[in-house]
């Protein structure tokens, strides 16, 4: 096979440019060293004809069909052709929600930008990225975290940006032509060390043919990870055409990276929370950081979690924090700059620099031969694909937004509402309608239903679990608070995992809209709260304090409706009510409790202490707290 | 030039500093005369015939996977062997930074050089073992390929010594560890891809997912006659989801008179495997095929997947005929979906 591919590819190569200069075509093996040849240790792939995912790389073709296919048959996605290559090639953005551009409250939603395979070479990426459109499908009716982001916002894909350079690399899969400045006298190793075109072409396509020997053009093209905006041209070789970092005559003058901002617009760039642009290889991800000190914590913060999630899956993505204010021009550059959003470039294993971790091809076993990296074993993608997935997945359901509380009621022991509110959203601000605001008492039975904004929690196999790599407290924190009779006072509910509805059935019977939106409890409304008359009512706040499964704290002041902007959220407020990018506890609901089901002092008592809902007859406190007044 | 790397090397592999194997070598952790640029490697490397007075580091790493790469690994002395053994805990102490980050990336790495260097000669050792048996006795070789690998080497070296094996012998071999192994295993792969016989390569195909699978179906299977080839793509199709879609493609390049477009046709109606379908109808090129498929589209009982792959199947053909037809649809408005509507209407622009 190896030998075959060779001597076709020389074959065609003269055959089409009998008068070209030639490059030395060289050859990647799996086991052979010679002066034209170096081993790398294992089958080298070679694309595959197959739509559906494979132990292996797809060709092009191929993946693009089955990406219009999915585009085809699923209303949630879309295609959009975004540019046209040098070469006369679609380039196609994918869109993912529904049909129109608000979420379920009709604010206009968010936006998460994924590019893939802008360096031609880098297999892995393509792959990843085609498994997370899979995925995104698959799922798209599981009442849970992909129809929510469908539903709420707006997921724009590009699996293949550089068409022309992906396909010259699945042309040649085995050949490539020697480093600059050597020839056939050199040796292996320093012809090896820059390899350029066929299976190595990083750069797009522009005045270079499709044959690999061509001396003339084999390293010409722009480094599409070079052409943006900011930095550009910062490195000296991104001035030089031949380089493999030539960034270009100007900042996107490529067609690539001109339907890349093309691909930004479908967001659109206005709403832009996150991109990630998809490379290979060293298994870490490279994040920029803006003078913005805001945006800096919120992205270190995702993307530890987005490290956290890939570990549990089996792989450890290190975040490597940029210095502050430094660039290349990279388009994840550009997008943190730019738009101030969580950006970075997602470097698809095999490991490098990794202590105890064997570097690129020798990470599978291989020889660990320079570049080796790029060329990952075909028995390794399925398993990548597999681990990558869910931290990309969470990152969109991050960054969709905290959660806010929608709803309340409070039932009674026969099942009538006793308490409703609802936060009703109009442009960028909420009111709180309490429809329904009847006086509790104190040591009665009631049952209480909460209805979120997004699904809270997730679920292996039907249980509640944590979601891979994050840890959250699971059981929701509910109490009431308030003062009375000269001090403040807090009574917690008891709660636990189980208030977390599973099953469908809406106010006051299970989930409202996806699974884990709601949390529905029994509670005994607490009376051991000191009043100084028996007449009235005291207001118990009722406080709710979850985080969503990233980990994000709920927005405690619902009134003001959560978005981005300048790098960080605006609206979001923590418990104290300060605007900012924690959250907090949502302490909204004010309850009318019955004075004369609460424990009645004389003269004021101070501050009630903590301690669960009990139902102690307020006689029976009055009792006490007159044999405490005794006893002075 | 080994015996004067040795002790040089010995000497650089200083400890770095203490890290945790969970996050990679940062550029907090290297001296920035430890980092080198593109241009600078290359004048080092031009310069190391012209030293007269001691080597850089990186001069002498360069040396020193020069040495381990020379090795031949099939003739190692002890002394060889010994040498990669100390170099495969060796931590490279010159650095490039990484194109997308800051990042220092080791310029050599020796360490996982010598690691395969050494795994290799191992290999190559057991495999000698494999093949003195073989000589010696064709059943003990047979047994000591279906017992149980114990390692990586044993197992390569299992795979090495099937070199010399005829086509029966590889058949014979392949019968019997089909039985004690799994169709996963690359001695089953590798006995059955060599064996030349077309029940057992059904059999691999059918119950195999690998990458090794994938190639056999793509490389192996012209060996075998049309009717052979148009069988076993019909039974992996059928029941090996892992390798359909490429079975798929494969059995649309066989000749019209062995193919069944009818058969094709049929599996668009399949939600994993209808948009395969339509790719392969689409090589095909067969007419009879594409005007199936818009009957599909035009019956009113055709649900979305065998509306949306027939659509596909006359995109994939990308003939004239089939432009035409899809025009014709949606020009009369004869696709009953109005998203699919929208994404014919981008394929036809």
């Amino acid at each position: 096979m190896v030998r075959l591919i060779k001597k076709t590819v020389l074959a065609s190569s003269i055959a089409l440019l009998p008068f070209a200069a030639s490059g030395e075509v060289l050859t990647y093996t799996e086991n052979t060293n010679s002066n034209t040849e170096l081993a790398v240790g294992y089958p080298l792939p070679v694309p595959v004809d197959s739509m559906t995912a494979v132990s292996g790389f797809r060709s092009y073709e191929f993946l693009k069909s089955h990406h219009q296919a999915l585009a085809l048959a699923n209303a949630e996605m879309t295609s959009v052709q975004v540019g046209t290559t040098h070469n006369g090639r679609e380039i196609i953005a994918y869109r993912f929600g529904d049909d129109n551009n608000t979420d379920l409250d009709g604010v206009t939603e968010p936006a998460f930008l994924v590019n893939g395979t802008i360096h031609a070479r880098e297999w892995q990426s393509p792959e990843v990225v085609t498994e997370l459109m899979e995925q995104i499908i698959e799922r798209k009716s599981d009442q849970g975290m992909v129809q929510y982001l469908l539903d709420n916002t707006n997921i724009v894909i590009l699996p293949v940006s550089n068409v022309d350079g992906f396909l010259q690399t699945q042309r040649y899969p085995i050949n490539v032509t020697n480093s600059p400045g050597t020839t056939a006298a050199s040796s292996a190793s320093a012809k090896f060390a820059q390899p350029r075109d066929g299976r190595m072409r990083r750069k797009n396509m522009p005045n270079v043919d499709e044959v690999l020997s061509t001396e003339a053009d084999r390293l010409n093209g722009v480094d599409l990870n070079r052409n943006s905006s900011h930095f550009f041209g910062v490195q000296p070789d991104n001035s030089v055409s031949t380089s493999l970092i030539y960034g270009g005559a100007n900042p996107f003058s490529e067609p690539e990276t001109q339907a890349l901002l093309q691909a930004a617009s479908l967001g659109p760039e206005s709403r832009l929370r996150f991109y990630q642009d998809s490379h290979s290889f060293s298994r870490v991800l490279f994040v920029p950081q803006p003078n913005n000190s805001r945006l800096n914590a919120i992205t270190q913060s995702v993307a530890t979690k987005y490290q956290n999630t890939t570990i549990n899956q089996g792989a450890n993505y290190f975040p490597v924090i940029d210095q502050v204010g430094s660039g290349i021009a990279t388009t994840a550059d550009y997008f943190a700059y730019e738009h101030l959003i969580p950006s970075w470039t997602l470097e698809i294993e095999p490991p490098q620099g990794f202590q105890g971790e064997p570097n690129g091809g020798a990470f599978y076993g291989g020889t660990g031969a320079s570049h080796s990296g790029f060329i990952a074993p075909d028995s390794a993608i399925a398993r990548i694909r597999d681990q990558l997935a869910p931290a990309q997945l969470l990152m969109f359901y991050h960054q969709a937004g905290p959660a806010y509380v929608k709803s309340v009621r409070i039932a009674d022991a026969n099942n009538q509402v006793v308490y409703a509110a609802d936060w009703q959203t109009s442009g960028n601000s909420r009111t709180l309608n309490v429809s329904t605001d009847t006086n509790l008492t104190g040591g009665q039975q009631y049952k209480l239903w909460v209805q979120f904004s997004k699904p809270m929690r997730w679920r292996s196999g039907g249980n509640l679990a944590q979601y891979p790599g994050q840890s959250i407290t699971i059981s929701p924190a509910v109490s009431f608070n308030g003062s009375a009779s000269g001090g403040s006072f807090s009574r917690s509910l008891t709660t636990s995992n189980s208030n977390w509805q599973s099953q469908s059935g809406g106010v006051l019977a299970g989930f409202e809209t996806y699974i884990d939106d709601v949390i529905m409890l029994d509670f005994t409304m607490p009376s051991n709260v000191n009043v100084s008359s028996a007449s009235g009512t005291t207001n118990f706040n009722l406080s709710l304090a979850v985080q969503d499964f990233a980990g994000l704290s709920l927005d405690a002041n619902p009134a003001t409706v959560v978005d981005w902007a300048n790098g960080a959220w605006t609206g979001y407020e923590n418990s104290n009510g300060a605007a900012g990018d924690t959250g907090g506890t949502d302490n909204s609901y004010a309850v009318k409790v019955a004075n004369s089901s609460l424990n009645l002092v004389s003269g004021g008592g101070g501050s009630s202490g903590g301690g669960g809902g009990g139902a102690m007859s307020w006689l029976l406190l009055l009792l006490l707290s007159g044999f405490a007044i005794r006893r002075k | 030039m080994k015996k004067i790397a040795i002790p040089i090397l010995l000497a650089l592999a200083v400890p770095t500093p203490s890290l945790q194997a969970e996050r990679p070598i940062l550029m907090s952790d290297i001296n920035p005369s430890q980092l080198y640029s593109k241009q600078q490697i290359e004048v080092e490397i031009n310069n190391i015939s012209q030293k007269d007075n001691g080597f850089s580091i990186l001069q002498s790493e360069y040396l020193m996977l020069k040495a381990i790469n020379k090795l031949d690994e099939q003739h190692l002395s002890k002394d060889d062997v010994e040498f990669l053994n100390q170099h495969t805990q060796y931590q490279s102490q010159s650095f490039i930074k990484h194109d997308e980050g800051p990042l220092p990336l080791a310029i050599f790495d020796i360490a996982s050089a010598a690691k395969y260097k050494l795994n290799q000669y191992y290999v190559h050792d057991k495999a000698k073992e494999y093949q003195r048996l073989l000589e010696s006795s064709w059943e003990n070789y047979k047994q000591a390929l279906k017992t149980k690998d114990l390692s990586q080497v044993q197992l390569a070296a299992k795979l090495e010594s099937m070199n010399g094996l005829n086509d029966s012998q590889y058949s014979e071999i392949a019968k019997e560890l089909i039985v004690s192994r799994n169709y996963q295993s690359p001695l089953v792969v590798k006995a059955v891809s060599n064996s030349n016989d077309a029940s057992l390569v059904k059999a691999l195909l059918l119950n195999s997912a690998s990458a090794d699978a994938n190639r056999l179906l793509a490389e192996k299977l012209y060996q075998f006659s049309n009717l052979e080839q148009a069988d076993i793509l019909q039974s992996v199709v059928v029941k090996n989801k892992a390798l359909a879609s490429s079975a798929l493609m494969q059995y649309a390049k066989l000749p019209n008179n062995v193919r069944s477009n009818d058969w094709l046709v049929s599996q668009l109606s399949d939600s994993y495997l209808g948009a395969s379908a339509a790719k392969a109808i689409g090589i095909t090129q067969s007419q009879n095929a594409l005007s199936s498929a818009k009957e599909l589209i035009l019956d009113d009982s055709s649900n979305r997947t065998q509306v949306a792959n027939a659509l596909l199947a006359l995109k994939f053909a990308n003939n004239d005929y089939a432009k035409s037809e899809l025009n014709e649809l949606l020009e009369r408005d004869l696709i009953k979906f109005k998203d699919m509507q929208q994404e014919v209407a981008k394929w036809l622009d």
